[in-house]
């Protein structure tokens, strides 16, 4: 009996001692889970890019492949709201058209401070900012456009700012003041005071995130102001963002897999294998338009002697394509068929050219081409657009299909670009990735305008009708002229139109939400999974 | 010796003035860069601007003459895209990651490569000399790109053991020097075999051994010595090329170098940097080809005439 009681007090004792120890190891494994959270709590958010294009930091002195990095550090006036792509107020608190749309007030929002204790935000800083943006020397993606459209931009006062244009545009707030575009506000001030070397070697913002380090080519870091509380404008869950440059697709795709980091553009065809090890994908809606363009078509510079220089060709050519098919393989079924050679609301509607080879034959052999044509077809690789290639060859087989036999030629961008805008493109066709532009005006000039280098289809006629659209003043008088003159591009086959397309991101288990627009890409708003 | 210098010094100046223009023509063949700096709301007007903001509305004999006359002051121009930074500030920046890269490379092939063409030769006829002929032969017939890709899955997926790609830590090294090193430790190992079986057969060796040495003396203190000289040729002259040619690996692991920024340069019709790439890069080569010029005329004095 005495040995029992005598066990009896010892698992009792030894009870009592579990008892006493077990919370404090629970306590203390909690400590070190907290530890543990904290430590990947402040890993920053790993982002990789194709290219930090020039790597650059001030708006003026460099392309909008930037707006990644940049668009953490700077801030717009408007901020397209994610729902309805209205812009909604952001530096500037509200604005004003005046009567004949060629003339904005904006008035400032107040109090907002440029980091590194460089002052208030003003209205100095806007004009200068536009002004740097339009010089000889700027070398930002909008500095032609800027300099074409806007003939004075002038601080009215402290607050408010002037801007006058020198042709109507009713969406120009929306098209080049919101954070759709590349025109961010840099602080008069600063660079002044340091110089255009030293302002980019440490930019100065109004944004959430300061820049740490930069290795050129490899990554950028930045951080956020206060560990990310107290900004007017964004919280950020992450107090580091981490940029890096990765070229090669299949790397970014290893790096999503090994978790190295946590947002890369990939390919289509990665999205499987990228699910099947736990990385899930995220779409930027109608980011890119796959197209095949053609030569010769610009008044001034046409060329009579391309098939495709007959209209019924032009057809031909896109009906004898089924799109629904390239849509389903090689885009994964991320894609609308449309008819547009970039995203425009106004042009979904539009009924695309169907799936008709029988057809196709009928406008070949209409249009004197009973046994077809050889062409050359050139295609290059892009981000987006690594899937060019594979729609070329695919595109090549459905026009063999008809007769039209195309020898695919790779190239590069650069070497096409070059061709291209130099008038020595007339007689190739090329696949093309067609880009969305916050302001239908600016995309319809860019391709339907004959002044401009890089169109691919204009005349006297699509001149007109991109002048009636920018004179317009009426929205939805103006809507249903874009839809006229998407009618009748589609109508003379301009291009050969696949869809408009999603681009694909693999994002990793640490990342919440990215609110993402169509050129809005804001990695500020990524939120922590699980918060 | 001392003409023997300046003799490769002068052969070496010529060659990097022929090489200057042979670079400037190239380049200009492969097209300009305004038509990739102009936005897409560009205008004649825009790209005749662009033109003579960058010194492309002159002749291309007043352009060479401007661009030898700057490169021989030690001014390279400045690079087109982004910040306009001066050339050879970009390339300084950039040659680290390169010379590094090469230098872990080759002290891999050096490590792996000597034993194994030592053994291959040791171990005649054996399965020793055939796995490491096998070796050699995979590492030279296979590609880069594809065994880069290879590595980085098995190790920087599957295991998790290294870094997948980027640079900044010893760990990041691995992965990217491997892949270098493969092809020259193929080489070398092939060439230490061949060096070392003429060796091993020669007479001093057959003396070595009626003489008693140890067969370890006699491999490594005699034979091995001797049969150093053209490898290292080798590897002298192939260790600029790695610096310079790695574009491939330098690509599929992030790695910030050399030949990435060549490559770029390329693409983006760079022309200030593109011929000071080339210019540096030639520099290298024949530098270092001309360090064991003289090392080897030093060393025998036959090659001197």
């Amino acid at each position: 009996m005495t040995s029992a009681a005598g066990l009896g007090a010892a698992i009792r004792a030894a009870n009592l001692r579990l008892a006493l120890l077990v919370p404090l190891v629970l306590v203390a494994l909690g400590g070190c889970a907290d530890g543990q959270d904290e430590a990947v709590r402040t890993v920053p958010l790993r982002v990789a890019m194709s290219t930090f294009s020039d790597g650059t930091f001030l708006p003026w002195n460099g392309s909008t492949g930037r707006k990644p990095y940049l668009d953490t550090i700077y801030e717009y006036l408007v901020y397209l709201d994610p729902e309805t792509l209205e812009p909604r107020p952001g530096l500037a608190e509200r604005w004003e058209m005046g009567p004949n749309g060629d003339r904005f007030r904006l008035w400032l929002r107040r109090g907002v401070q440029f980091q590194d204790g460089w002052g208030e935000l003003t209205a100095a800083d806007v004009e200068y900012t536009f002004r740097r943006m339009m010089a000889p020397d700027s070398i930002a993606g909008m500095a032609s456009t800027l300099r074409f459209l806007i003939t004075d931009v002038r601080a009215v006062d402290r607050y408010e700012v002037a801007i006058e244009l020198r042709a109507p545009d009713i969406d120009f707030v929306a098209g080049y003041l919101s954070n759709a575009v590349a025109v961010p506000i840099a602080s008069r001030a600063y660079v002044e005071a340091v110089g255009d070397s030293e302002a980019n070697a440490r930019p100065v913002g109004t944004g959430a995130f300061t820049l740490s380090a930069y290795r050129e080519e490899t990554d950028i870091e930045l951080s956020a102001i206060d560990g990310g509380s107290g900004h007017w404008r964004v919280q950020p869950q992450f107090e580091a963002l981490r940029f890096l440059s990765v070229p090669e697709e299949f790397t970014r795709a290893a790096m999503l897999k090994a978790g190295e980091v946590d947002i890369a553009p990939i390919n289509y065809d990665s999205i499987k294998a990228l699910a099947a090890a736990g990385i899930r994908t995220h779409y930027v809606a109608g980011n890119w338009a796959p197209v095949i363009r053609f030569g010769g078509l610009v008044e001034g510079r046409l060329n009579p002697n391309v098939p495709w220089h007959d209209r019924a060709v032009r057809q031909a050519m896109n009906y004898a394509i089924d799109k629904e098919a390239i849509v389903r393989h090689v885009l994964q079924g991320q894609a609308e068929i449309t008819v547009s050679d970039f995203p425009v609301e106004e042009w979904s509607p539009l009924a695309p050219y169907p799936y008709d080879p029988a057809k196709a034959r009928s406008l070949l052999a209409e249009a004197g081409y009973p046994d077809g044509f050889d062409m050359v077809l050139r295609t290059f690789t892009t981000s987006p657009g690594a899937e060019l290639p594979i729609i070329a060859e695919v595109v090549a087989g459905y026009w063999r299909a008809v007769g039209i036999r195309a020898t695919i030629v790779p190239t590069t961008w650069t070497s096409l670009r070059t061709a291209w805008s130099t008038g020595n493109a007339g007689d190739i066709a090329w696949t093309h990735r067609g880009l969305a532009f916050p302001n239908v005006l600016q995309g319809l000039f860019a391709s339907v305008h004959t002044s401009n280098l890089f169109a691919t289809f204009a005349n006297a006629h699509t001149d007109a009708e991109v002048a009636a659209i920018g004179a317009e003043l009426d929205r939805e008088r103006r809507a249903l002229l874009v839809r006229r003159l998407g009618e009748y591009l589609r109508d003379e086959a301009a291009n050969v139109y696949i869809g408009v397309a999603n681009e694909p991101y693999g994002i990793s288990a640490r990342v919440g939400a990215w609110p993402t627009l169509s050129l809005v890409t804001n990695v500020d708003l990524v939120t922590r999974a699980g918060d | 010796m001392r003409y023997f210098v300046l003799r490769r010094l002068a052969e070496m100046a010529g060659a990097l003035l022929v090489m200057s223009l042979i670079v400037f023509l190239l380049a200009r063949a492969l097209g300009d860069p305004v038509s990739l700096l102009l936005s897409e709301f560009a205008t004649e007007a825009d790209r005749a601007a662009l033109t003579r903001e960058l010194g492309l509305d002159r002749s291309l004999a007043v352009q060479y003459v401007m661009f030898l006359l700057d490169t021989l002051r030690g001014d390279l121009g400045n690079s087109v895209m982004g910040a306009r930074q001066p050339v050879l500030g970009i390339i300084i920046d950039r040659l680290p990651a390169s010379l590094g890269l090469a230098s872990v490379a080759l002290a891999l092939s050096v490590l792996v490569g000597l034993p194994l063409g030592v053994a291959a030769a040791v171990w005649r006829g054996t399965w020793v000399d055939t796995g490491v002929r096998l070796v050699a032969l995979l590492g030279q017939a296979v590609p880069l790109f594809w065994l880069g890709i290879v590595l980085m899955f098995v190790f920087g997926v599957q295991l998790g053991w290294l870094p997948t790609s980027g640079f900044g830590s010893a760990r990041h090294f691995v992965l990217p020097a491997a892949t270098m090193a493969l092809f020259t430790l193929a080489a070398v190992a092939r060439l230490t075999r061949v060096s070392m079986l003429e060796e091993l057969d020669s007479e001093y060796v057959r003396l070595a051994r009626i003489k008693g040495l140890p067969e370890t003396t006699v491999i490594l203190k005699h034979a091995l010595s001797n049969s150093l000289v053209p490898v290292l040729t080798y590897m002298g002259a192939f260790f600029a090329t790695m610096i310079t040619g790695a574009v491939v690996i330098e690509t599929v692991f992030g790695w910030p170098g050399i030949g990435r920024l060549a490559y770029e340069a390329i693409l983006a019709r760079d022309f200030p940097l593109m011929q000071g790439v080339v210019l540096v890069t030639t520099t290298l080569f024949m530098v270092a080809n001309m360090l064991v010029d003289v090392t080897h005329a030093w060393i025998d004095p036959r090659v001197r005439r």
